[in-house]
């Protein structure tokens, strides 16, 4: 692929649109990039693919909305029509709006250099404050989302200092199942609560296969605040932050407890 | 290689409906070919980092922050700025309503709201309300309140702009 | 009633009413103006368009001075001085913004005119934070107020929680 003749930055990642003085090619003519293909069992993103196109795509609005809602939510409209999702996850921000539904929806992510493809869980991408696997020489290539596997309950939502062309406080994503009066299946993600999006595996844990009390719900967010490390920074406080953390997984883990009661016999 | 001796590429596009070339850095912002190489200044800088919108322009139709583009990823597109909505003297209608209902006071933000209107009206002709705000919460606005100009942006939903296809003649000049 | 200028620093006082509605979000403490009516008594309007056009404009920077738009200081510099990070409002932030006048001529203004530009910075945020008390209970005297400093507050005042609070909240200014 022409995308290897390029220089890098010194942590390997490639540039896009940046201002310097270096040579650089630019990906926004490699068309293999761009499409969002289905098959049978997975929906595949072209890193270079759009939020727009993100929006526009039928099967995401109808199987993946969480990916849908976050492209909505990122920046305003002339963003999304430039913005790629490639760019935006190995920007790697902690604050990014895709990340968190990504990670709940179980993406991998294939990456590509002149050795080969490789690929990998999403949620193993992102290795630290703004680090991620790519290696030099690396381009990603695809995000691939697993269809046929949606959970009855879906939840995303994000604070940020305005309602839109806003970079996020808290954003929390929850997806899910009841079964008996129990959680069955449960996976959450949070972004600008750690130093990467994040997967939140203890807060999973202290909630499978348990009734959704309010005790048992405040417990889980006892668990997620152990969990979680919100900082101070220019947008917001650790306290705030640790706060709506809580108060969001309350409102999703209520959705949760509220379709366990319309699914009961 | 000594100053004298660099040779920039030649980057052609259509701006407006005319065939422009300039000879510029590659890395060169468009917003900055648009106001300096070309001298369509309609098109403002208000923050140069892709949140206020001032700089917007539709490219190949689509639109975009021209703070955020280089001028290479406009090479063989259709760019249409504020200049090109004005159709042989005669203002399209998101200018004409602007300028009835006082939607425009220091201006700054105008260009980028019309074109921002144009292309959501190009995209969804009958927009309700919050659809209109969705689609001009990327300009920002200091000096309106945004009333005026969402008001205008509804009272040009029943006749759309037309594409230019054909720019006046006097605009038509080659870049260096 | 009789004008006289004597040693003051303006000809004439002018009036004003702002009364927002407002809605706190207490799960996020975030607080969004959702109406916001403004009267203004400006002597005589001269040009209705641009009148009203100056009294919406102000408006939605007394919205921004009183909910968004925090300064943040570092070393005596602005940290926040980009438009990424100084938050000013957009059009999902801002709501109708209904205006009102009446005139009162005055006679030592053109045709009767007062001042009309300044008033909508001055009365809009106190009127907010007005409404914000009347939805929470809880009062508050400094801005821009922002869901952190909410959040603070209610959580020192230990107000039950509920989804959604509405309610109205007016402030008279005078100049």
């Amino acid at each position: 692929m022409d995308a290897h003749r390029r220089r890098h930055r010194a942590d390997g990642r490639p540039r896009r649109g940046g201002l310097q003085q270096h040579k650089l090619v630019s990906l926004w003519g490699i068309g293999e990039l761009r499409p969002i293909t289905a098959s049978n069992d997975w929906l595949t993103i072209g890193a270079g693919a759009t939020f727009t196109d993100i929006r526009q795509n039928a099967v995401i609005a109808k199987e993946l909305p969480l990916l849908a809602r976050a492209a909505s939510w990122t920046g305003a409209i002339a963003n999304q029509n430039r913005g790629t999702l490639g760019g935006n996850i190995v920007n790697a921000s902690p604050a990014a709006d895709s990340p968190p539904a990504l990670l709940v929806y179980e993406a991998e992510i294939e990456l590509v250099s002149a050795q080969g493809t490789r690929r990998m869980p999403y949620r193993e991408f992102h290795l630290g404050y703004i680090r991620t696997a790519l290696q030099p020489q690396e381009l990603v290539m695809a995000v691939h989302l697993p269809r046929g596997r949606r959970l009855p309950v879906e939840y995303l939502r994000k604070v940020g200092t305005r309602n839109a062309m806003a970079i996020s406080k808290v954003a929390l994503a929850g997806v899910g199942a009841m079964q008996s009066g129990g959680v069955q299946t449960v996976r959450i993600a949070a972004a600008s609560l750690c130093e990467t999006p994040a997967r939140l595996p203890a807060t999973e844990a202290a909630l499978l296969g348990q009734a959704l009390t309010s005790g048992r719900i405040q417990a889980a967010c006892k668990v997620l605040l152990q969990e979680v490390k919100p900082i101070d920074d220019i947008r917001s406080t650790a306290s705030y932050r640790a706060q709506i953390a809580a108060n969001l997984l309350e409102e999703f883990l209520e959705q949760m407890a509220a379709s366990g009661q319309e699914t009961r016999p | 290689m000594s100053a004298a001796e660099i040779q920039f590429p030649e980057i052609q596009f259509k701006v407006n409906g005319a065939e422009r070339s300039v000879s510029v850095p590659p890395m060169k912002r468009l917003l900055d070919v648009l106001r300096e190489d070309l001298e369509l200044t309609g098109t403002k800088e208000g923050c140069g980092e892709g949140e206020c919108g001032s700089c917007s322009v539709l490219l190949d139709g689509v639109l975009v922050n021209s703070c955020l583009v280089p001028v290479l990823q406009a090479n063989d597109s259709e760019v249409l700025t504020v200049e090109g909505l004005a159709h042989n003297g005669a203002l399209a209608n998101i200018q004409q309503k602007i300028l009835e209902l006082g939607g425009a006071q220091c201006g700054i933000c105008t260009p980028g709201m019309m074109l921002a209107a144009e292309f959501l009206l190009r995209k969804n002709p009958q927009p309700d309300l919050d659809a209109i705000r969705e689609g001009l919460a990327g300009n920002l606005c200091r000096c309106t309140g945004y009333m005026r100009i969402i008001d205008a942006v509804k009272h040009s939903i029943q006749t759309p702009l037309s594409a230019v296809v054909h720019p006046p003649e006097d605009t038509v000049r080659k870049g260096a | 009633m009789t004008w006289s200028i004597g040693a003051r620093s303006t000809p004439a006082f002018a009036w004003a009413v702002y009364v927002p509605e407002v809605a706190v979000d207490t799960r996020t403490y975030t607080a969004g103006v959702v109406n916001f009516y403004a009267l203004q008594e400006v002597g005589r309007v001269l040009h209705p368009v641009l009148a009203a056009g100056q009294i919406e404009g102000g408006v939605a920077q007394g919205i921004g001075f009183a909910l968004y738009e925090k300064v943040v200081w570092k070393d005596g510099h602005m940290s926040n001085n980009q438009m990424a990070n100084y938050i000013v409002p957009t059009t999902v932030d801002m709501s109708d913004i209904e205006v009102y006048f009446e005139e009162m001529p005055c006679e030592h203004g053109p045709y009767g005119a007062k001042g009309l530009g300044e008033l909508p910075h001055d009365g809009p945020a106190p009127a907010i934070l007005n409404a914000i008390q009347d939805a929470t209970g809880v009062s508050f005297t400094s801005i821009p107020l922002l869901p952190e400093d909410i959040h603070l507050r209610m959580a020192q005042a230990q107000v039950p929680e509920s989804d959604v609070l509405e309610t109205v909240g007016s402030a008279e200014t005078a100049e």
